[in-house]
């Protein structure tokens, strides 16, 4: 595992979060993997700060959790999105777009 | 897991506690750690180091667990406000819906709440301006009257000028002191003069009280020294009414007694001097800075934290001091005195009854709901029990019940207010003469506040009793029994019987009130006044001030009068007197009689007294039963006396020629006759008692302000104008005032008797039609509930006769408790009315049978047509029914 993380930008991991929970309800773990993957480990998230993305998002609406059973069986807290959550998803991926837009076209032009 | 409360746990997280939030944060943790291991294992990783690599990767943890318990606990609160709010939200929705569906029953209750709820903001706010908060200024509780009174406390009088600035300057507990007094005056302006008191004050009124004029300037200190330009200060009322409101009335000028005065300044709408008659509003004069003069009143206002003993020590320190030099203030103290002192005990007793008149009718008013809502709620049983079935707690149906009432009970306090409001203009259309201050009672901020806190209590009291039952009731029994089991329990039934028990019995109160005040009434017209008072006219006239000092002088002009007076056609007779009937005078002495020494306790200090000319007795036809009128000596030598005197001193012999005087050092009188009684009558007097004894003496010119009394012969139109200016036509100064008939002076005597049982009249019959109402309510329901039972009945061969007397026994037993134990109370409770009845006990039996009866019949009235219901149950049909 020897790459250099990325440090993540501030607020960046909640919409993260909202981006891989909108495939599903998912258990912190999941989460946590599924990021791992799609960003093929470039983003090193600390589970700590994951957790308290989770919890903060929670609070805000935004994903509501609930016990169940993880594919092991064992007792799991899962998130899903909620409607609020869906809606601020969208609105943070724009954000995010035009803003790597605008990143990328100075970037490039240089 | 599938049971219920644990599907509910995997739905949300409800309200889970403190130690919950900690163990669900730990196990997520626990969760992930185990995970991460096991795929750190299934990599090949040994345990040790794939421990150790997922506490790394997972950062610092206990920072983690402190930062997702503070987000969860915060999450908790706000669901439990919402979760909250939301169930009140839908509490309400239903309630309203519930509402909407039986809008009989919503209408009933809102109605019969907002009478009883309206009734009693409307007397309480009547209570809170007499007695609770009479002045209605800044601080009023710490204003008030000051006076001088003998050493004993059982007299008092205005303090001098003199007194007032010593006071002004030695009491260190008075924040401010100011003084005022009245004057009668005629404003002469336009075609029609008119009659005014006219409010005199020292310039240190307004700001005491912190009032500031609407327009222009108050009274100033230069406008109070002698031989100031003149200068008047209107009330709002005259403002709008002689000057039509006008803006540049500042600066102009008008007539009063003759003499032109500069409009300075209007006062606010309202504005009136604490410890004044409430009718002097019109009109503000300077009281003049004369340290001579008597009579005016004192008014101050204390010092925070200062109480009226202490003020009074103070005071009282102060004319100590002073009466070294002024041996005048030796004899005296202060006594400083608040509104509610001078309100008499007659009329503090009679609010306080009326205000406990219009609580009963409130109770009744809450029972009645209570029933319809007890009524109702055994048809919602299904309801409750579905409702309990589906998981809604005891408490939550309580809830909802309260939500309910309390949502009836604010929809008929609002209507309350409207009802509030009204009866306040009725009450004030409706007041005697005496309360003037009942016009400015208003719906203050407090009056609200009262009101607002008693509908919420209202729909408590209501409410509760039918919730408790409702949570009480047996969930599974109610849903297997269904229609049927609607019957109620019996400890429903009960309270429900209990509670028209209770209506019955407060409506036997109001009544026997009501009743005794009827009664007082018609003792009070039915009176034998001892003269026959129709047709006779009566008139102020007064001289024009230290214009004619001599006797002489001033008989002169009442004979001139006199015989101007009797050359009008139709006049009949006239004659001067210093008052009549029902104003007339005291007499204050030591009685004493010739040849007869009294017991101490039989001493007599004040006798009713009467100044008049011979035919006075032969004009008013007050007839004198024994001996003669006066003669031509009008020095004092000669006195009539009543029977009622002359019965107590010489009850065996005849009291003319015998002799009495009032002042031990005087001259003896001679009785010459004995007169018939005069009674006028009046509440909360004992009858009988040395207040009883007339005494008539000459009248002798002694006044300045004497009464003329005219019994005509026909129609005198335009007399008061007439009679003006006959006198005007002697001198320009003589002022006549009050020109009427004596008949309604007698009438307005009864203004009060008739306003205190207007209003329980009014309050009981409120109160009979409520529990009428309530006994119908119960015994329909019941005829209801037993339709079966009835079908039985019938079946079994019971005839129709039969099930009438059983449905009417039962409204007749519950009648028959309410009014022995109503009768019962009202015995104990009408002492309290003692100072409002006229001749009539407390305890009149007349009054008790009569309402006893009158329940009755109204019992049987309300029991009749539902038991007649129940003879038509058709046997099959009940039978048939569920």
């Amino acid at each position: 595992m020897a790459r250099d993380p990325i440090d993540l930008l501030h607020g960046t991991l909640d919409v993260l979060v909202l981006k891989t929970l909108s495939w599903g309800p998912m258990h912190g773990y999941g989460i946590s993997r599924w990021i791992d993957e799609r960003t093929r480990g470039v983003l090193e998230i600390e589970d700590a700060a994951l957790y308290k993305s989770l919890h903060r998002l929670e609070r805000a609406g935004s994903i509501e959790a609930e016990w169940g059973l993880s594919e092991n069986n064992r007792k799991a807290k899962f998130y899903n999105l909620t409607a609020r959550g869906r809606q601020e998803l969208r609105a943070e991926a724009n954000t995010w777009r035009q803003y790597a837009t605008a990143i990328f076209s100075v970037l490039e032009s240089a | 897991m599938p049971d219920i409360r644990g599907l509910r746990r995997l739905i949300r997280f409800p309200w889970r506690s403190r130690v919950r939030v900690r163990r669900d944060i730990d196990d997520e943790f626990q969760f992930h750690l185990d995970m991460r291991i096991a795929e750190l294992r299934a990599r090949g990783v040994p345990p040790d180091t794939a421990h150790s690599e997922a506490l790394r990767r997972f950062g610092d943890m206990s920072d983690a667990r402190e930062y997702c318990r503070t987000m969860d606990e915060h999450s908790i609160h706000e669901q439990q406000r919402r979760d909250v709010l939301a169930e009140l939200g839908s509490d309400l929705r239903f309630a309203t819906r519930q509402m909407r569906r039986s809008p009989g029953f919503t209408t009933l209750a809102i109605i019969t709440l907002a009478l009883g709820i309206g009734a009693t903001t409307a007397i309480f706010s009547v209570v809170n301006r007499l007695l609770l908060d009479p002045i209605p200024y800044p601080d009023g509780d710490r204003i008030v009257n000051l006076n001088r009174s003998n050493l004993q406390g059982n007299m008092y009088v205005t303090p001098t000028p003199k007194l007032v600035e010593a006071w002004r300057k030695g009491a260190h507990s008075l924040e401010a002191i100011a003084t005022f007094g009245y004057k009668d005056v005629v404003v002469t302006d336009g075609d029609d003069p008119e009659d005014i008191k006219a409010g005199l004050l020292s310039p240190n009124v307004l700001p005491l009280l912190g009032v500031a004029p609407v327009l222009g300037r108050a009274i100033l200190a230069e406008d109070t020294k002698i031989g100031a330009p003149k200068v008047v200060v209107l009330g709002h009322g005259l403002w709008k009414r002689r000057f039509g409101g006008a803006k540049d009335i500042v600066g102009q000028a008008m007539t009063i007694d003759g003499a032109s005065y500069t409009i300075v300044g209007v006062l606010p709408r309202d504005f009136t001097v604490p410890f004044m008659d409430g009718g002097m509003r019109q009109l503000w004069l300077p009281l003049e800075e004369n340290p001579d003069a008597r009579g005016a009143q004192a008014m101050a206002k204390m010092r925070p934290g200062t109480d009226r003993d202490r003020l009074n020590k103070e005071l009282s320190d102060v004319m100590v001091a002073l009466s070294v030099e002024h041996p005048e203030f030796k004899e005296w103290k202060a006594l400083a005195l608040k509104p509610q002192d001078y309100l008499g005990s007659q009329t503090r007793d009679t609010l306080l009854v009326l205000l406990g008149a219009v609580g009963m009718v409130l109770l009744i008013a809450c029972a009645n709901v209570a029933n319809l809502l007890l009524a109702r709620a055994s048809t919602r049983e299904r309801e409750f029990a579905i409702r309990a079935a589906l998981g809604a707690g005891r408490w939550r149906i309580v809830r909802q019940l309260l939500t309910e009432s309390t949502l009836l009970a604010l929809a008929g306090g609002a209507l309350g207010l409207f009802v509030a409001y009204r009866s306040l203009d009725a009450i004030i259309a409706l007041r005697p003469e005496s309360l003037a201050e009942l016009d400015e009672v208003r719906l203050s901020p407090t009056v609200l506040a009262v009101s607002f806190g008693l509908t919420m209590l209202t729909g408590v009291l209501f409410g509760l009793a039918p919730a408790m039952f409702a949570a009480a009731r047996d969930i599974g029994n109610s849903l297997k029994s269904a229609t049927r089991s609607a019957s109620g329990t019996a400890r429903a039934r009960r309270f429900r019987s209990a509670l028209v028990v209770g209506e019955v019995c407060l409506s036997v109160m109001l009544l026997v009130g009501a009743g005794l005040l009827v009664r007082t009434m018609v003792k009070m017209r039915r009176a034998e006044i001892g003269f026959d008072p129709s047709g006779l006219i009566s008139a102020r006239v007064q001289l024009p001030e230290q214009r004619y000092p001599k006797r002489e002088q001033r008989r002169v002009v009442y004979d001139q009068l006199m015989q101007r007076l009797q050359a009008i056609p139709g006049i009949g007779e006239v004659t001067w007197a210093m008052g009549v009937p029902p104003r007339t005078g005291m007499m204050f002495g030591d009685l004493e009689i010739e040849g007869t020494t009294f017991k101490k306790e039989d001493r007599v200090s004040a006798l009713w007294s009467q100044f008049a000319r011979p035919e006075y007795f032969k004009l008013t036809r007050l007839p004198i039963v024994a001996g003669r009128t006066f003669g031509a000596d009008t020095s004092g030598k000669e006195i009539i006396i009543n029977e009622a005197m002359a019965k107590k001193y010489w009850p065996r012999s005849s009291a003319v020629g015998r002799r009495l005087r009032l002042d031990a050092k005087g001259e003896w009188s001679t009785i010459v006759g004995v007169a018939r009684n005069v009674t006028v009558p009046s509440t909360g007097r004992r009858v009988g008692g040395s207040m009883d004894y007339q005494i008539y003496l000459p009248f002798a010119e002694d006044f300045e302000s004497p009464t003329l009394i005219v019994r005509p012969t026909g129609a005198l139109p335009d007399f008061a104008r007439r009679l003006s200016s006959e006198a005007a036509a002697i001198d320009a100064g003589i002022r006549v005032r009050d020109v009427s008939s004596v008949a309604s002076q007698l009438a307005n005597q009864l203004a009060g008797p008739r306003f205190n049982m207007s209003l329980l009249i009014v309050f009981a019959g409120l109160a009979l039609v409520l529990a009428t109402v309530g006994l119908y309510g119960v015994i329909a329901y019941s005829v209801t509930q037993r339709t079966r039972e009835m079908g039985i009945r019938l079946a079994l061969g019971a005839d129709r006769p039969a099930v009438l007397r059983l449905v009417m026994s039962q409204g007749a037993r519950l009648t028959a408790i309410g009014v022995a134990t109503g009768l019962l109370a009202a015995a104990a409770l009408t002492r309290v009315m003692v100072s409002m009845l006229y001749d009539v006990s407390a305890l009149d039996p007349m009054t008790f049978a009569l309402v006893g009866v009158v329940l009755g019949l109204v019992a049987v009235l309300a029991s009749y047509f539902p038991a007649r219901r129940a003879t038509r149950v058709d046997p099959v049909v009940a039978l048939r029914a569920d």
